[in-house]
C-alpha cells in the first residue's frame, strides 16, 4: 500500500518537473511546477513530516509560484510570446543533471537498494513542529540567524538593483 | 472502516456547503435588500426562499461560451481549481465541537485532521486563488480578465503574510498549530482580548483575501467589468462564486475559532456559540458590503505593507518578550 502510494507521488512529482521542461506556454510550466511541488509535499508526508509538508505547499506552491506568475503577467506580452524554452548554454545543466543521475543511479546499484522500503517511513523519529523550533533555535541559532542577514541582504540588493534613479 | 467514515464526512460536507452557497446568495440579496430600502427576493417560493433553486438550474442551462483565443485546457482548468481548493480547506474546519467517545476515542466533526490544521487551511487558501489567476491567463488576452486576475495575484500574496502573521499571535500563546488546542487554551478568556490588533488585523485581511467589499478589486464592476470572471459564462462563473462564498465559510470559521474561542462561551451548548459565531461573521461580510465603497488599489496596498504588516511585526515581538518574560500580554 505505502509502496504503491509512494511511486504514484513520485510519478506526479518528477511528470510536473519534465511539465516544467517541456511545456511551450511559460505559464503552463508554472502551473507544472506547482503539480511537482505537491508531489514534493506527498513525500514529506510519507515521512510523517506534515510541517515540512505544509511549509513546501504555503512557501513553495502558494507564494513563491504566485510571484512568479505575477513577474510574467507584469511582463511584454509580446517578449513572454518570443521566449525560447532553450538557449544557447542549455547543454550544461543538461550534462550537470545527467551526471547527478548517473550518480544516483550508481549509488542505488553499488549499495543494492531494497525497493520492497519504497515509501516506509525509515526517519528516526519523524518530525513536528516543537522538535524543528528546538534544533533551529537551541542548536543552530547562529546559522539560522546568518541565515536570516543573508536573505535581508539579497532583499536590499535586490531593491537597489532596480531602483538605480533613487538618488 | 476509517476510510469508510471519511468518504462519508466528506460526501455530507460537499452537500451542506453546496446548498450553504445557495442560500448565501439568497440571505445577501435579501439582507442588502433591506439595509437599501427594499424586499429582495420575494417572488419565487416563500420570502424568495426557492429562488437559489431557479438560480442554480438556470445557469445548468446557460450556454457555455468558449472565446476563440482561450487557452482550452486550462479554461476548463481555471473554475475547476476555483472550487476545489476552497473545499479542500473547508474540509479541515470542525463543524462541531470534538465528541469524546466512550470506549476513549474521539469522533472529530472534520473530514481532516491533523497536528498542523492552521498551517494546512493557510496553504489551501493560498492555492485558491491559481483559480482566478489561471481565468486571467486563460481568457486569451481579454483585458478585463488580465488585470483582474493581475490584481488578485498582488492582493493574495501581500494578504496572506498579513492572515498568517495575524494568526502568529494566537499560536504563539496556545503553543499549538491543532484547531482543538487552541480552542482549548481559550476556555478562560478568548484571545481577542489579549490580541485586539491581531484580531482588527485579522478581519481586515481575511475579507482582503477572500475578495470582498469593501477590497473586492480582483472584480471591480465599475471599471473591469466583472474581473477575471468577465469571460466566463454559465456553470463556470457559478463556480468561481461557489469557490467565493465556501471561501468566506472558511475564513469566518478560522476567525471564530482562533480569536472568539470557537465552542467555548457561557450557557448556550458550545455547538450553537460556534455556528452564533460563524453566522455573525457571515453577516458582518453582508454588512461591510452595504456600507464601505471600494478602496483604490494603492490603498489597499499601503493598508498591507505600511500599516498592518508594522503593526503585526511589533505585535509579534511584543507578544514573545511577554510571554518569555511572563509579563500579562496586554
Amino acid at each position: 500500500m505505502e509502496g504503491i502510494m509512494f511511486y504514484i507521488i513520485s510519478a506526479i512529482t518528477v511528470g510536473g518537473a519534465l511539465g516544467v521542461l517541456l511545456s511551450k506556454d511559460p505559464y503552463r510550466a508554472a502551473m507544472w511546477m506547482i503539480f511537482s511541488f505537491f508531489g514534493i509535499a506527498g513525500l514529506f508526508v510519507m515521512l510523517h513530516a506534515q510541517f515540512n509538508a505544509m511549509l513546501q505547499i504555503i512557501v513553495y506552491a502558494g507564494a513563491i509560484a504566485v510571484m512568479i506568475m505575477l513577474v510574467m503577467m507584469i511582463m511584454d506580452r509580446r517578449t513572454i510570446e518570443s521566449l525560447k524554452r532553450f538557449n544557447s548554454q542549455f547543454y550544461w545543466p543538461a550534462l550537470i543533471g545527467l551526471a547527478l543521475f548517473a550518480d544516483l543511479a550508481f549509488l542505488a546499484y553499488k549499495f543494492k537498494i531494497d525497493t520492497s522500503n519504497a515509501g516506509k517511513n525509515l526517519a528516526i523519529n519523524g518530525s513536528n513542529t516543537q522538535m524543528i523550533g528546538e534544533v533551529l533555535f537551541k542548536h543552530y541559532l547562529l546559522p539560522f540567524e546568518v541565515t536570516a542577514i543573508i536573505l535581508l541582504v539579497a532583499l536590499i540588493g535586490a531593491v537597489v538593483l532596480t531602483k538605480k534613479d533613487i538618488s | 472502516m476509517e476510510v469508510l467514515i471519511a468518504i462519508i464526512k466528506l460526501i455530507i460536507v460537499v452537500t451542506v456547503l453546496s446548498v450553504y452557497v445557495m442560500y448565501a446568495t439568497w440571505y445577501e440579496r435579501k439582507v442588502i435588500g433591506h439595509m437599501q430600502q427594499r424586499i429582495g427576493p420575494k417572488r419565487v417560493g416563500w420570502h424568495g426562499l426557492l429562488q437559489p433553486i431557479a438560480d442554480t438550474i438556470k445557469s445548468f442551462w446557460k450556454e457555455d461560451v468558449i472565446p476563440d483565443r482561450a487557452d482550452k485546457p486550462l479554461f476548463w482548468l481555471a473554475p475547476a481549481l476555483a472550487a476545489t481548493f476552497p473545499f479542500a480547506a473547508a474540509i479541515a474546519i470542525p463543524f462541531a465541537p470534538p465528541l469524546h467517545l466512550a470506549n476513549g476515542k474521539v469522533f472529530y466533526f472534520s473530514v481532516f485532521h491533523s497536528k498542523v490544521d492552521i498551517l494546512y487551511i493557510l496553504g489551501m487558501m493560498g492555492l485558491a486563488s491559481f483559480g482566478v489567476l489561471i481565468a486571467g491567463i486563460a481568457s486569451g488576452g481579454s483585458k478585463y480578465a488580465f488585470t483582474g486576475s493581475q490584481r488578485e495575484a498582488a492582493q493574495i500574496v501581500s494578504y496572506e503574510a498579513i492572515l498568517a502573521l495575524a494568526l502568529l499571535n494566537p499560536i504563539l500563546m496556545a503553543h499549538s498549530l491543532s484547531l482543538e488546542k487552541i480552542v482549548e487554551a481559550q476556555r478562560h478568556l478568548w484571545f481577542v482580548f489579549y490580541q485586539p490588533f491581531a484580531f482588527v488585523a485579522f478581519v481586515i485581511a481575511m475579507i482582503a483575501a477572500t475578495a470582498r467589499v469593501p477590497f473586492d478589486l480582483p472584480e471591480a464592476e465599475p471599471e473591469l467589468v466583472a474581473g477575471h470572471m468577465t469571460e466566463f459564462s454559465g456553470l463556470k462563473m457559478g463556480l468561481f462564486f461557489f469557490g467565493q462564498y465556501v471561501m468566506i465559510f472558511v475564513v469566518s470559521a478560522l476567525a471564530s475559532i482562533v480569536f472568539l474561542g470557537g465552542w467555548t462561551g457561557p450557557v448556550l451548548p458550545g455547538v450553537v456559540w460556534y455556528w452564533i459565531k460563524i453566522l455573525a461573521f457571515i453577516f458582518m461580510y453582508t454588512w461591510f458590503w452595504g456600507t464601505f465603497p471600494r478602496y483604490r488599489y494603492d490603498q489597499l496596498m499601503d493598508i498591507a505593507w505600511k500599516a498592518l504588516l508594522p503593526l503585526m511585526v511589533l505585535n509579534i515581538l511584543w507578544t514573545g518578550f511577554a510571554l518569555a518574560v511572563g509579563l500579562p500580554v496586554l
